[in-house]
């Protein structure tokens, strides 16, 4: 009897914290499933065809990378109460801010338009135009957050989130060994030698897997829940599960691709898996709507990022909490970036490959600046109390730092020159 | 019709009128940075504008030799 009562108080227990969990949890996933975005899924689509497995163990050094630049948002969310843009204006005063924040809208808006790009690339393999899937889209991210509550419009975007996860499935449909996976993939090792082409794409990884957006999305998700400092362990865990899943889907993407299109030159995910449906209608059709899925997704968090990061600094109401009358500012300011971004797309002859490519340019000029900011405020006693950086995880986080700044100014530089590096 | 064009264009002016004093309280809230300015900090600041000057250089060259190329 007596270890009955104990098995059914330690269930109680687990249950409860996953419930817990439940209720905690959002902004890390979100924010890092997002990171697989249309971009996103181009990247691993085109390293998974033109490396075939050679580069996941590079892919798996990304979780912690990811982890600990995303867990700094979470507490300075968590302790400050205020989100970046806003935390960047009050330390470092309004040049910085300013700089931030301009940036951060430019760089938003262009990503945006390639998530549209993304969105209306997938829907058109399916024979749907253009201007369709870009009124659908608005459509659906206005009913999104018009609902009032924060609470809603998270677990809509969890359900997308777990859309994201079509690319496990799909790559056993196309039945890789396993053996030449584990032997290939886990061993770190650059293939064909370490040249520009390589460097090339391990910096377009690295650059997909760190966004600025993101810390500025985490920070202000993380300020809108409500999170306190008493549920920053459950915010870095929420961060670290979502690095670890959106790393695992990037990987399930570069099997599905090197499986079948190695060698193949890929311009776009949309062209990678309009090709596979030739291959497995099934497979092509499913990778395509995961493809629509992700763009949606980062087209959620994105413009959302930018009505946070404008309201928290002019003073507007901009929770999503809050009804349309009450934050009118906000909502204005998402639907335009959401509306002209997708009118964008719809323009005839619209130079999208440059857009592309200056999303890139421009987030490289945001990156550092966003990263070490980030890095400086958790460092100061006064704003983060206890909650400041360690010895440790200054090591890890200035590491960190200094080789994303090089490696994405390199990526930065390598756009604008392309023939710099060869 | 005036009587309309008058409304929305006043509008348009207090949108204006609105937000340049909005960025202009905003300028002088932010005015004094609260972060402590240790020798890391001004380091750091330093680094970023040195690099941001420089990414600007690079893109003002790359617009010259496209425009020269032309």
């Amino acid at each position: 009897m007596k270890l009955l009562s104990k098995t059914y108080y330690q269930y109680r227990k687990i249950w409860k914290t996953i419930k817990l969990y439940f209720i905690l949890s959002g902004p890390g996933l979100i924010v890092m499933v997002a990171d697989n975005d249309a971009g996103g899924i181009t990247t691993y689509a085109a390293t998974g065809a033109k490396f075939g497995y050679h580069l996941i163990w590079f892919l798996l050094l990304l979780i912690p990378v990811a982890y600990y630049v995303q867990e700094m948002t979470v507490r300075l969310g968590a302790v400050t109460k205020r989100g970046h843009a806003e935390a960047i204006f009050d330390a470092f005063g309004s040049f910085w801010g300013w700089f931030s924040l301009l940036d951060l809208i430019l760089v938003n808006w262009l990503t945006l338009i390639t998530e549209f790009i993304g969105m209306t690339a997938a829907f058109h393999i399916f024979g749907v135009p253009p201007y369709i899937t870009v009124i659908l889209v608005c459509l659906l991210m206005g009913i999104m957050v018009l609902n009032g509550r924060y609470w809603t419009w998270e677990k809509i975007a969890l359900l997308f989130c777990a859309l994201n996860l079509v690319y496990i499935p799909a790559a056993f449909m196309v039945h890789p060994s396993i053996p030449t996976i584990l032997q290939e993939g886990l061993i770190p090792h650059f293939p064909g030698g370490f040249n520009s082409t390589l460097f090339f794409f391990l910096m377009a990884n690295i650059g997909t897997t760190i966004a600025p957006w993101m810390l500025f999305f985490q920070q202000s998700a993380v300020v809108d829940k409500g999170m306190k400092e008493k549920d920053i362990p459950w915010g870095k865990f929420d961060t670290l599960v979502g690095a670890i899943l959106t790393i695992i889907v990037a990987i399930f993407i570069v099997i599905v691709v090197g499986t079948t299109l190695k060698g193949v030159e890929i311009d776009s995910a949309a062209q990678a898996f309009s090709a596979l449906r030739l291959y497995n209608e099934h497979l092509g059709t499913m990778l395509a709507i995961g493809l629509f899925n992700a763009g949606l997704l980062g087209a959620i968090c994105i413009s959302l990022a930018s009505s946070w990061a404008f309201g928290e600094v002019f003073g507007w109401a901009h929770s999503l909490n809050s009804k349309i009358k009450e934050a009118s500012w906000f909502y204005t300011n998402y639907f335009i970036t959401l509306i002209s971004a997708g009118l964008i797309v719809l323009i005839p002859k619209a130079p999208l490959v440059l857009i592309t490519l200056f999303v890139q340019v421009v987030a490289v000029t945001l990156l550092p600046a966003a990263i070490v900011f980030l890095l400086l405020l958790l460092n100061d006693k006064k704003i983060m109390g206890e909650y400041k950086n360690s010895l440790w995880q200054n090591i890890i986080g200035t590491t960190i730092v200094l080789v994303i700044v090089t490696l994405s100014t390199l990526y930065g530089i390598s756009i604008i020159f392309p023939t710099l590096f060869n | 019709m005036w009587a309309r064009l008058d409304l929305v264009l006043s509008k348009i002016a207090y949108f204006f009128q609105y937000n340049i004093s909005k960025v202009r309280e905003i300028n002088h809230k932010y005015a004094h940075p609260r972060i402590q300015m240790s020798g890391g900090v001004k380091l750091s600041l330093l680094f970023l504008r040195i690099y941001l000057l420089f990414l600007v250089a690079l893109l003002a060259y790359k617009f010259a030799t496209l425009v020269g190329a032309r």
